[in-house]
């Protein structure tokens, strides 16, 4: 039971950060991905993510489209 | 049925795939008032008051067919009734997941039982939900149908009332309760400007789902 709340308060206590702050230090300023996603550009990454998702509901859609006009071309 | 022939045709579809296409770039791309506190998230009444219109255009659809349905006994208008509660109950849940979203990025909370209505909506949707499982709880088609149209009247005259009347009533940090309008003449005109077009987006595309369950339905009572 002990070992079971040691476990707990192991998994509260943020050890992640602490450990790789300093790895990630001057890493957010560097690359051209992460400049884009800093700057304000970033609108249009939320705009491709959701593009990308509306083309695959949208595909989707259309694929069931499908599957229905066969199958009542075939029963109804 | 006049409506059966319009779920089969193509063309509305291509028009809301291309409508909605526009309204999402749009929608992004459009320059809009900085408000404080809401900053970029205002961006997000693009898509979190459409699908709650979606959801009441549904819902209507659906009271629609069970009217329908206990006035003549025909059985494509209970298959309109529950393909339209299930377009409506996506549409809602959609509607919370943006609404949750957005409230946590203005009052810093995913979700918060002290908010009257989005308490009362998701209760709401619980018993659009309860329709479903009413339906699925009898083993006569008929008996179910009849059953499930007369509880789809009372909930659709029930639901204004956990959406809209009560909130009303109740202190709430969500716009639309007393001295927080949601939408007035202070709203600006650029966000008109998409916003119009998207409840009708939305709403074409709560037809175009509710097609869909519409017709898996027909088939479905054909046994295959």
């Amino acid at each position: 039971m002990t070992l079971f709340y040691a476990q707990i308060i192991l998994l509260l206590q943020d050890t992640l950060t602490k450990v790789y702050s300093e790895k990630w230090d001057g890493v957010a300023q560097s690359g051209p991905i992460m400049s884009v996603l800093e700057s304000n550009q970033l609108i249009y990454i939320v705009l491709g993510v959701t593009l990308i998702i509306w083309s695959v509901v949208l595909f989707s859609l259309r694929k069931l489209e499908q599957r229905l006009s066969k199958l009542e071309q075939t029963y109804l | 049925m006049i409506l059966e022939r319009f779920f089969k045709q193509q063309w509305w579809k291509w028009l809301t795939a291309v409508w909605l296409t526009a309204v999402i770039i749009v929608g992004f791309l459009i320059t809009i008032p900085d408000i404080p506190i809401l900053r970029q998230t205002s961006r997000n009444i693009f898509f979190h008051v459409p699908m709650w219109f979606t959801m009441f255009t549904c819902f209507v659809m659906s009271f629609y067919g069970s009217v329908r349905y206990l006035s003549g006994k025909q059985a494509h208008y209970d298959l309109l009734a529950e393909a339209a509660v299930r377009a409506g109950i996506t549409f809602g849940i959609a509607g919370l997941l943006t609404g949750s979203l957005w409230a946590r990025f203005t009052w810093g909370t995913w979700w918060t039982f002290a908010e009257p209505r989005m308490n009362l909506s998701a209760v709401a949707l619980l018993m659009y939900v309860a329709y479903l499982l009413l339906r699925s709880s009898f083993q006569n088609t008929e008996k179910a149908a009849k059953m499930s149209a007369g509880y789809n009247i009372f909930a659709f005259t029930s639901a204004p009332f956990l959406f809209y009347v009560i909130p009303r009533q109740l202190p709430s940090l969500h716009p639309g309760a007393e001295g927080n309008p949601a939408f007035s003449e202070i709203t600006s005109p650029e966000i008109r400007y998409v916003l119009y077009p998207a409840f009708l987006g939305f709403i074409l595309l709560g037809i175009w789902i509710t097609s869909l369950w519409y017709r898996v339905g027909k088939l479905d009572k054909e046994e295959i």
